[in-house]
Order: C-alpha cells, then sequence, then structure tokens
C-alpha cells in the first residue's frame, strides 16, 4: 500500500463525489440507526439496572386463586426475625385510575415520621419535612409527570381524589420530586399512609405487601426458600427475578430490531453493487488513460480497494458520529418512543451516556466489509477494460 | 437455541455466507484455470481466463484480509459467549461445549496459514512476467477452498450443537493437572523440560535461519509454534496471572489482562508463519523467498515479550512462582 496511491484516490473521488453521496447517505442512515438503536437501548439497560439495584431484595405477596390480595401487617414482624434478615416493611400502594388523561397513578403510602423503604423517598420526604409537618389535610407529594398532567387539568394546589366508596378526598399537592433520572418516579404520588387506607379501602391489619431487606447477597436465595415454606399461600419475588425479565425484554427488542436490519441490509447490497457497475463514460476514459500510460490491472483493483475503504470508513464514521449526537445530545427524539411505550404518561428521562465499544466493533464488522465485498466484482469489471476500446 | 440468536453468531455467519459465495466463484475460475490455462495461446478463452485470474486473486486477498478480522472476532465470541453459557469463564468453556469447537478452532487457524501462504505464492507470481506459478497458485488453491468448505460445516455444526443449558468445565478444569482431555495433557510435559525446549528451540530457529538450511528451520517452526503455546499454557501464563494454578490460554485475551493475549499470539502467528512459509513454498512449489528476517523478528519478539512476565515477576517479588 503507498501513500501516493492513496492521495490519488482521494483527489479523483473529489471529482466524483456528487456520483457517490447517495452510498454515503445510505450507508452512514443505516449505521445511524443501527447505532442509535443500540446506544438507547443499553442507555435504558443501565437506567434500569440502577433502579434494579435499589429494589427491595425480596417481596413477598398473598396469592389468592392466582391472583394478588392484601396480606397481613403481622407477617412483616415474623419475618423480621428471620436471621439475615436487616427489615421487613409492609407497604401500601395500589393504582389510581385518573379518568381525564386515561392514565394510572401509582400511589404509595408512607408513614411520614419515620425512615422510608426507599432512599428516593426518604430524600423527597426530608425536603418538604417543613411543609408537611404543620399540615393536618390530606396532602401529597407528586412524580413530575404526575404534577404536570394534574396541572393541564387545572388541578394546581390540590386533587379530589374518589374513594372506593364515592367520597371526595381533597388532597393538597405540597411539591414534587425533582429528579433527573425520573423513569421510576415519574408517576409516583406519596402521600401519609392512612390517607392510602381510606382512598383504597385498606383496613389497619393489612398491607399490599410486604418488603425484605437483606444485606448479603448469598443469602438471598435460602431466605427466599424459607418464606416459600413459611408463608405456602404467598408469592416470593426475589431482585434477581425482576432483573432476568428485564434482560429478556430487552434483548427481545434490539434482536427484533436487528433481524429487521438484516433485510434492509441486504438491500443495501444490491444498491451498493448496482452503483458500483454503472460506471459512467468518464470513469471508463480515466481507466483507459491509466492503462494506457502503463497502469496494470493490479494498480487499478488496488485504487479500487482503496476508494471502497475510505467510502466504508467515512460513512462508518458519519454514521457513528450523528448516532452519538443524536442520542445523547439530542436525546433521541422520535425514537425512543420505540423502547418507552406508549402510555400517556411516559417516563421522561434522560439517556445516561454510555459508549459501548463492543456493539461498535459488531456494527464496524458488519457493515464495512460487506460494503468493500459488495465492490469486488465490480471493480474487477471496470479494471480489466481494455484500454484502446475505451480510447477510440 | 438461544445461543444462535446472538447478533455476534449471526454476523459471523453472515459474513461467512458472503465469503463463502465469493471463494465458490473463485473456485469456478481457479479449476477452469487449472484445466486450461496457456500463457501461449493466443485463443478467446485464454484471453477471458487471464482477465479472471485479477478476479479471483482479488478475492482470495480479500478473503484472507477478511478471515484474518473475523477470527479475532470469533475469539471475541467464544470470550463473550462465556457469559451465556452456565461455568464457562472464558472461551476455553465455550469452546469445550461441544465436541466441534476444538477441531473448528484449529481449522480456522490452518486456514489462515493457507490463505496466507497462497497470498506469497501469489505476490512472486505478479513480479514475474511470464506468470509461471499462475497455474499451480490455483490448484492449490482448489485444495484450500476444500478446507474453507470443512471450517464452513464444522462452524454450523458447532453453533448448533451447543446447549446453553448444559453445564460445560472451565479453564480451571480442562486445563487441570490430573485432567485426562488431550490438550490438558499437553501441557503436563513438566516446565523443568519444556521451558528449556523452548529457549533452545528459539536459538535453534536463529542458528537455521542465519544458516538458511530452510527445511528444517520451517520444521522448527512449526514445532516452535506448539511448544510456544504449551509453554504459554503450563508456564508463562501463569505469570500473566500471576497465580500458579490458572493455566489458561483465554482469559489472556480478556480485559483484566490488558488483552495481552491478542499482541502475543499476533507476533507468534507472524513469525511462524513466515517460517513455515518459506519451506512450504521452497520445497512444494519451489519457490525461492528471503522472509528469514521478519521471522526472526516476529519470534525474538514474542520470546522477548513473554519473557518479561516471569522476569518482572522475579524482580517485584523476589521469588519464583
Amino acid at each position: 500500500m503507498n501513500f501516493k496511491l492513496i492521495d490519488f484516490t482521494l483527489k479523483s473521488l473529489k471529482r466524483r463525489l456528487t456520483k457517490k453521496l447517495s452510498v454515503i447517505f445510505i450507508f452512514s442512515l443505516i449505521v445511524f440507526l443501527l447505532v442509535s438503536v443500540f446506544s438507547i437501548s443499553s442507555s435504558i439497560k443501565k437506567e434500569l439496572e440502577i433502579s434494579v439495584n435499589a429494589l427491595p431484595e425480596i417481596i413477598v405477596q398473598k396469592m389468592s386463586g392466582g391472583r394478588q390480595t392484601v396480606i397481613p401487617v403481622d407477617r412483616a414482624y415474623e419475618i423480621a426475625t428471620i436471621p439475615g434478615v436487616q427489615n421487613a416493611y409492609d407497604r401500601v400502594w395500589g393504582y389510581y385510575y385518573f379518568v381525564n388523561d386515561n392514565v394510572n397513578f401509582t400511589v404509595v403510602g408512607l408513614d411520614f415520621d419515620l425512615e422510608a423503604y426507599k432512599q428516593k423517598y426518604s430524600d423527597i420526604i426530608n425536603l418538604y419535612a417543613e411543609a408537611t409537618d404543620t399540615i393536618d389535610a390530606p396532602f401529597m407529594i407528586v412524580g413530575s409527570g404526575v404534577y404536570k398532567m394534574l396541572e393541564d387539568n387545572f388541578y394546581k394546589n390540590f386533587y379530589n381524589f374518589r374513594t372506593v366508596t364515592g367520597e371526595m378526598l381533597e388532597t393538597k399537592i405540597v411539591g414534587s420530586f425533582t429528579d433527573v433520572s425520573a423513569m421510576e418516579t415519574n408517576d409516583v404520588i406519596l402521600m401519609p399512609v392512612n390517607y392510602v387506607r381510606e382512598l383504597f379501602d385498606i383496613s389497619e391489619n393489612y398491607a399490599t405487601d410486604i418488603v425484605v431487606r437483606i444485606p448479603n447477597p448469598e443469602e438471598i436465595e435460602i431466605i427466599k426458600q424459607k418464606l416459600n415454606s413459611m408463608f405456602p399461600d404467598s408469592r416470593i419475588v426475589s431482585r434477581l427475578d425482576i432483573e432476568a425479565s428485564y434482560q429478556n425484554i430487552f434483548d427481545y427488542k434490539s434482536g427484533l430490531f436487528l433481524a429487521l436490519l438484516i433485510v434492509a441490509f441486504v438491500a443495501f447490497f444490491i444498491l451498493v453493487y448496482d452503483n458500483a457497475s454503472g460506471l459512467s463514460i468518464e470513469d471508463r476514459r480515466e481507466i483507459g488513460i491509466l492503462k494506457a500510460v502503463g497502469w496494470q490491472v493490479e494498480n487499478i483493483l488496488q485504487i479500487k480497494f482503496i476508494e471502497g475503504s475510505l467510502i466504508s470508513l467515512f460513512s462508518f464514521f458519519l454514521g457513528t458520529g450523528t448516532a452519538l449526537f443524536y442520542v445523547y445530545i439530542l436525546q433521541a427524539p422520535i425514537l425512543r418512543n420505540l423502547f418507552t411505550g406508549a402510555s400517556n404518561l411516559k417516563p421522561t428521562f434522560n439517556l445516561i451516556p454510555v459508549i459501548n465499544f463492543e456493539i461498535l466493533i459488531l456494527i464496524f464488522i458488519l457493515t464495512v466489509p460487506v460494503y468493500i465485498l459488495a465492490t469486488v466484482i465490480p471493480s474487477w469489471k471496470s479494471s480489466v477494460i481494455d484500454a484502446d476500446e475505451v480510447m477510440r | 437455541m438461544s445461543v444462535l440468536l446472538t447478533p455476534e453468531v449471526i454476523i459471523l455467519f453472515i459474513e461467512d455466507i458472503l465469503l463463502f459465495g465469493f471463494n465458490t466463484i473463485a473456485f469456478v475460475i481457479a479449476y477452469r484455470i487449472y484445466k486450461n490455462f496457456n500463457l501461449n495461446s493466443t485463443s478467446n478463452e485464454q484471453y477471458t481466463l487471464e482477465k479472471q485470474t485479477y478476479l479471483a486473486s482479488y478475492i482470495i486477498k480479500f478473503s484472507l484480509y477478511l478471515k484474518i478480522i473475523s477470527f479475532l472476532f470469533f475469539v471475541f465470541t467464544l470470550d463473550k459467549l462465556s457469559n451465556v453459557i452456565p461455568g464457562a469463564m472464558c472461551g476455553v468453556g465455550v469452546t469445550t461445549a461441544s465436541d466441534y469447537g476444538i477441531y473448528l478452532l484449529i481449522f480456522k487457524m490452518l486456514n489462515i496459514y493457507l490463505y496466507g501462504f497462497w497470498l506469497l505464492i501469489n505476490n512472486s507470481d505478479m513480479k514475474r512476467e511470464d506468470f509461471p506459478f499462475t497455474k499451480i497458485k490455483f490448484k492449490y488453491f482448489l485444495f484450500i477452498y476444500f478446507f474453507f468448505v470443512i471450517e464452513l460445516i464444522l462452524q454450523s455444526l458447532y453453533f448448533f450443537d451447543i446447549n446453553p443449558q448444559e453445564l460445560v468445565s472451565c479453564c480451571g478444569t480442562v486445563f487441570n493437572e490430573v485432567s485426562t482431555s488431550a490438550v490438558g495433557r499437553l501441557t503436563q510435559i513438566p516446565n523443568i523440560i519444556s521451558v528449556p525446549l523452548f529457549y533452545s528451540l528459539f536459538l535453534l530457529l536463529i542458528f537455521t535461519a542465519l544458516k538458511k538450511t530452510v527445511l528444517l528451520n520451517g520444521v522448527l517452526n512449526f514445532v516452535f509454534a506448539i511448544i510456544s503455546i504449551t509453554t504459554l499454557i503450563s508456564f508463562f501464563g501463569t505469570y500473566i496471572y500471576e497465580l500458579p494454578t490458572h493455566h489458561c490460554p483465554f482469559c489472556i485475551l480478556q480485559s483484566d489482562y490488558f488483552y495481552v493475549g491478542y499482541l502475543l499470539y499476533t507476533l507468534l502467528f507472524v513469525g511462524t508463519f513466515f517460517g513455515i512459509g518459506i519451506a512450504f513454498l521452497k520445497y512444494l512449489i519451489k519457490i525461492p523467498l528471503d522472509y528469514h528476517k521478519i521471522s526472526i523478528g516476529f519470534n525474538t519478539a514474542y520470546v522477548v515479550s513473554v519473557s518479561f512476565f516471569p522476569i518482572n515477576y522475579y524482580l517485584n517479588n523476589g521469588v519464583w512462582l
């Protein structure tokens, strides 16, 4: 490989740039789509990993006829005595259907004087502690998505919940979450536990489920088995179970996308083949002149090879660059909706910048050699043109 | 079946199917050339064939480049699949997950050597005006194509044979001293014999290269390649891992050891490739080549970098493992 050849190829490419623009455009577009989708998915994965780590180690749910029902609160005390368990909390929470916008809010009941089972909740409670300490009417702290939605419906300072018995529960909005990563708190409403009981009609002795904190991850499986034999009527969900099901969903979604792109890829291969075969009169004349001044077939193949490499490398980096810009700077408008579902109360969150080099290598190997391979036969065809035939 | 669905494996197959298509074109051309090529003829057919030699050469050359990239990618894939297959902690477990694994790996390496030799013949052919080796290089390619097809079949068998639910052994078991596996037995040659053997082979290599006894040098290079890998597993590797019980040729490819394995294997490959290549070309195809300097250079670089680890360990800790 010598530098003069590369220089020559660059100059000749410059002259014919407009003809190559369509290929460069489509090539970059494919790389752009691939990199964007994989970056979004690895970024969301990262976000999920962070929130899964904040989940409790074990959740105990009482089942009746295969459906979840309320669980007696006493069980929390029983569970707390198992060796290895740091703490067991009963949780009172549920979904409240907001008719106006056809969405479900997650209403979480908390004792505002005690430390909450989730670090995020404790932080926000401490933030509004002054306001909540003096109040004696029902009040709530809402997620940013809920806040916006209520505001759009003209509920600026309070909201009237409709309890199970049909009565109105006027609740004051004390504040809202101000979190950057709002994926898990977007649709959340925090309320004092007694009002939530009233709202969902859950009596003092029952709770929605029980969360169990276990400091040593090695003990989770054993404690899960113990709980299974202690409460045969309950379903015991560990953090690992949740993690595995998330992982499956994401592998499925990006696998599906890759499968779709393979089809696009075949089309791309044909386009490149076609584009490289259609030699214009100028191209033919150039090759003819080169051969007339003594170039070998080998040399012409070499410049064609360099040309292919330059175009594919350039398009690859162009596609990757724009994709990273689109995903992490512009926060991937439109494409991110593919991954976040179609609810009205979509979680708004920032895509955490994670550059996954493995994926970049994967896409590189999928696109660049394939492009050069597609130009092999067309380049050969043009390189064996007879000089006299063209120059005549 | 779920192993098959990982993007890496899909890409490996796409690449190989494309290569297969192009190599088949080259094969057809090579066969025609082998049958009908005659430089003295002025027929139309000869003229077409001469043009087609360029296409076939181009394809084969490109196949070599792509095979080198895809081999690295294959090793990388094996490493990555070790997260999926239970029990596997590096490429060893994944390779032994199917009986075809070790043969696939051997064939992949062998084919890179074979394609590389083809390129050496081609280079000497293109330098001469009368293309004296054209016929023989394409005859040789017919043979390579056969190996390439075997590799493809093995690869398909391998990936369809892996059962992601089945437990496999990790490198700790495969290269264990009481292990009965073939690879495990090779590494059981005690270090007191194998390490001096390694260094004396290296000295012999330099000696024969300087004396230009080509055939002996080629054979020695081949033996040197095998002994290098054995000593890397049984002796030098333990200093890279700084753990006397860790015998593994794959873990050095991981990020924990700064991917140093890729460097070591490349040096060893280039060194022995030219060493064996010179002998191969001289005695089978009768082309004299002088690449001894490259061969010695890379082999020396390999020996120096691999010796660095024990010496560095000794200087830092004052003891041998």
